[in-house]
C-alpha cells in the first residue's frame, strides 16, 4: 500500500514539472525568438513480485507473473526548435531567419551565446548590438553617414552612402547546430551550446539548411496558446486523478488499521 | 484455523496490488509509448485437504494496444502504429520501446530521450545534421535531401508475454522469446501517447477500493463472529 503512495506522487511531481514548463512556455508567447520546451516522461523500475511461469499451488503455474511499476519520471526536457511566424515590424535592423540557423552574440567575457532574436540595434560606434548591448559576433559596423541599410537574404549588409552607393560593410552569418533540441536556455532568449548540441557551423545563410535572413522581420514566439491550454488542462486533471490515487492508498490503510479494535 | 479470514486477507491484498498498479498506470498517463499494466485476478486452489475452495490472487499483464498518435511536427519524433517496437542498443542488451522521441547527436547518430542509439536494419545509418530535410517513410527507410540513409529495425514479439518492462522506461525480451515479422507503420511527426484512459484507471482505482472494503468488512464480520463464539 505504502508503494502506490509514493507511485501516485511521483505522478503529481511530474504533473508540477509539466506545469511549470507549460506556464513557462505561456509566458513567453510574446517573446521574439522563443522556443518552447516539451518535457519527456518514462516510466520508473518495475517491480517483479512474482516471475511467470513459477509454480503457485497444487499443479499451478503462474501465466503471466506479477509485476508493478513504481511511477514515472521526467526522462528531460527539451527546446522544440519549429519555426516560429515570422511578423513584418518594418524596422531596417530587425532581423528574422527562416530556417534552422541562429545569431551569434558575443559576450563581454568572450563568451558566446546564439539566439533567434534578431532585434538588433546600433551602439555609439555603429556596432550591431542587441538589445542588452551584447555584439554581434559578425562585426558589422555602419559608417556614421549612411543613408539606410539593406541586408540581403544570403546575410549580406550593405550601407547607403553618398550618392546612393551601396557599399558592403560586412556579411552576417548563421550557426546551424548538429542538435539543437541540446541547446541549453540561458535566459534573455540566448542559448549557449552544449555537448549534446554539438559545435555550430557558421554558414552563409540561404546555403545548407541555415536558413535565410529576412530583414525588417521579427520571429515570434513558437508557442501556440491554445495547444498550450489543453496541455494544461491535460496536466491539471492527471494531478487530480494522482491525487485520486493516494486518498484512496490512505483509505484503504485507514480500513486496515480499523480491523484491530 | 478459519480459512474464511485468511481469505479475506488475501483478497485484500490482491486489492492492494490493484491500486499499486492502477496508480502506476496512472503516474505514466504522460510518458510517451507507455503500455499499461492490467491487473489480472485468478483463482487459485490454495487449500490442499479443501478441495474447490479457492483464493484470489493478482497477476500483472501488459496491455500492448495502441496509443493515440499526437501531432507533434517535430522531424524526428516517430510514432509506431500496428505491433511493433524500435530497438534500442542499450548498454548490456536490446531495449525495445515505442517511444520515437529521437534526437541527433553531433556525429549523425539517431538516439533516444536517453542518448541510447537506436537500432537500424543493416549498417546504423548517418544523418547528417547540418544538411536537408529527413524523410522517413511508413516502412522506417529513412531519405536525407532524396538520397537513401538506410533502414530502422523495427521488430514485433509473440506476444507481451515475450516481453516485460525494463529499468529504461522499455521492455526487454523474456528469456527464451525471439522476435517475430513487424507489422507497423511509421508515421513521421507524431508521438504514442500512453495507451491509457485516466477516466477508466479511475473507474477501476475505485472499484479495487470498494472490493477492498468489502473483504476488509467480511474480516471484521468473521471476527466479530468469532469473538461473540468465545464469549
Amino acid at each position: 500500500m505504502i508503494r502506490s503512495l509514493y507511485t501516485a506522487a511521483s505522478g503529481m511531481k511530474a504533473q508540477q514539472f509539466q506545469v511549470d514548463t507549460i506556464a513557462n512556455n505561456i509566458a513567453n508567447v510574446n517573446t521574439s525568438g522563443f522556443k518552447k520546451s516539451r518535457l519527456s516522461f518514462r516510466s520508473l523500475l518495475y517491480q517483479t513480485y512474482r516471475e511467470p511461469g513459477l509454480p503457485l499451488a497444487n499443479n499451478q503455474n503462474d501465466v503471466t507473473g506479477l509485476q508493478i511499476g513504481s511511477g514515472t519520471e521526467v526522462s528531460g526536457s527539451r527546446k522544440e526548435m519549429q519555426q516560429g511566424v515570422l511578423e513584418l515590424t518594418g524596422n531596417s535592423l530587425d532581423l528574422g531567419v527562416e530556417g534552422a540557423g541562429f545569431f551569434e552574440i558575443e559576450l563581454p567575457n568572450g563568451e558566446q551565446r546564439y539566439t533567434r532574436n534578431g532585434t538588433f540595434r546600433q551602439d555609439a560606434n555603429g556596432r550591431l548590438v542587441t538589445a542588452e548591448g551584447y555584439l554581434l559576433s559578425d562585426q558589422v559596423q555602419i559608417p556614421p553617414d549612411s543613408q539606410g541599410v539593406s541586408i540581403s537574404a544570403d546575410g549580406e549588409v550593405y550601407s547607403l552612402g553618398e550618392g546612393n552607393v551601396q557599399n558592403q560593410i560586412g556579411t552576417i552569418r548563421l550557426h546551424v547546430f548538429p542538435n539543437p533540441t541540446g541547446l541549453r536556455a540561458m535566459g534573455g532568449n540566448y542559448f549557449a551550446g552544449t555537448p549534446s548540441s554539438g559545435e555550430p557551423a557558421a554558414t552563409q545563410p540561404t546555403t545548407a539548411g541555415a536558413g535565410m535572413v529576412k530583414q525588417g522581420y521579427l520571429e515570434r514566439s513558437n508557442v501556440e496558446t491554445v495547444d498550450e491550454l489543453v496541455s494544461l488542462i491535460v496536466a491539471q486533471r492527471n494531478y487530480e486523478v494522482n491525487s485520486r490515487a493516494i486518498r484512496v492508498s490512505d483509505e484503504m490503510l485507514q480500513q486496515v488499521n480499523q480491523l484491530i479494535r | 484455523m478459519n480459512v474464511g479470514l485468511y481469505r479475506t486477507v488475501a483478497a485484500m491484498s490482491a486489492n492492494q496490488q490493484r491500486v499499486e498498479i492502477i496508480s502506476s498506470n496512472i503516474a505514466n498517463a504522460d510518458a510517451t509509448g507507455f503500455k499499461r499494466m492490467l491487473h489480472v485476478a485468478h483463482g487459485v486452489e490454495n487449500w490442499a485437504d479443501d478441495a474447490g475452495h479457492t483464493q484470489v490472487a493478482a497477476a500483472s499483464r501488459l496491455d500492448m494496444s495502441q496509443g493515440v498518435l499526437q501531432s507533434t511536427g517535430n522531424t524526428l519524433d516517430l510514432a509506431l502504429e500496428g505491433p511493433g517496437f524500435f530497438v534500442l542498443e542499450g548498454t548490456s542488451s536490446e531495449i525495445l520501446t515505442r517511444n520515437g522521441e529521437f534526437s541527433l547527436t553531433e556525429r549523425g547518430v539517431l538516439v533516444n530521450p536517453s542518448g541510447f542509439p537506436v537500432q537500424w536494419a543493416g549498417g546504423r545509418g548517418i544523418i547528417d545534421p547540418l544538411k536537408g530535410a529527413v524523410r522517413i517513410s511508413g516502412d522506417g527507410v529513412v531519405d536525407q535531401d532524396g538520397l537513401p540513409v538506410g533502414r530502422l529495425r523495427i521488430v514485433n514479439v509473440d506476444g507481451p508475454r515475450s516481453i516485460e518492462p525494463d529499468e529504461f522506461g522499455g521492455f526487454r525480451l523474456r528469456d527464451g522469446a525471439e522476435y517475430v515479422e513487424a507489422n507497423a507503420t511509421v508515421s513521421q511527426g507524431f508521438l504514442e501517447r500512453a495507451n491509457l484512459e485516466t477516466i477508466d484507471e479511475l473507474v477501476e482505482l475505485i472499484a479495487a477500493q470498494r472490493s477492498f472494503e468489502s473483504a476488509s468488512q467480511a474480516f471484521k464480520t468473521i471476527d466479530q463472529s468469532f469473538s461473540r463464539l468465545y464469549r
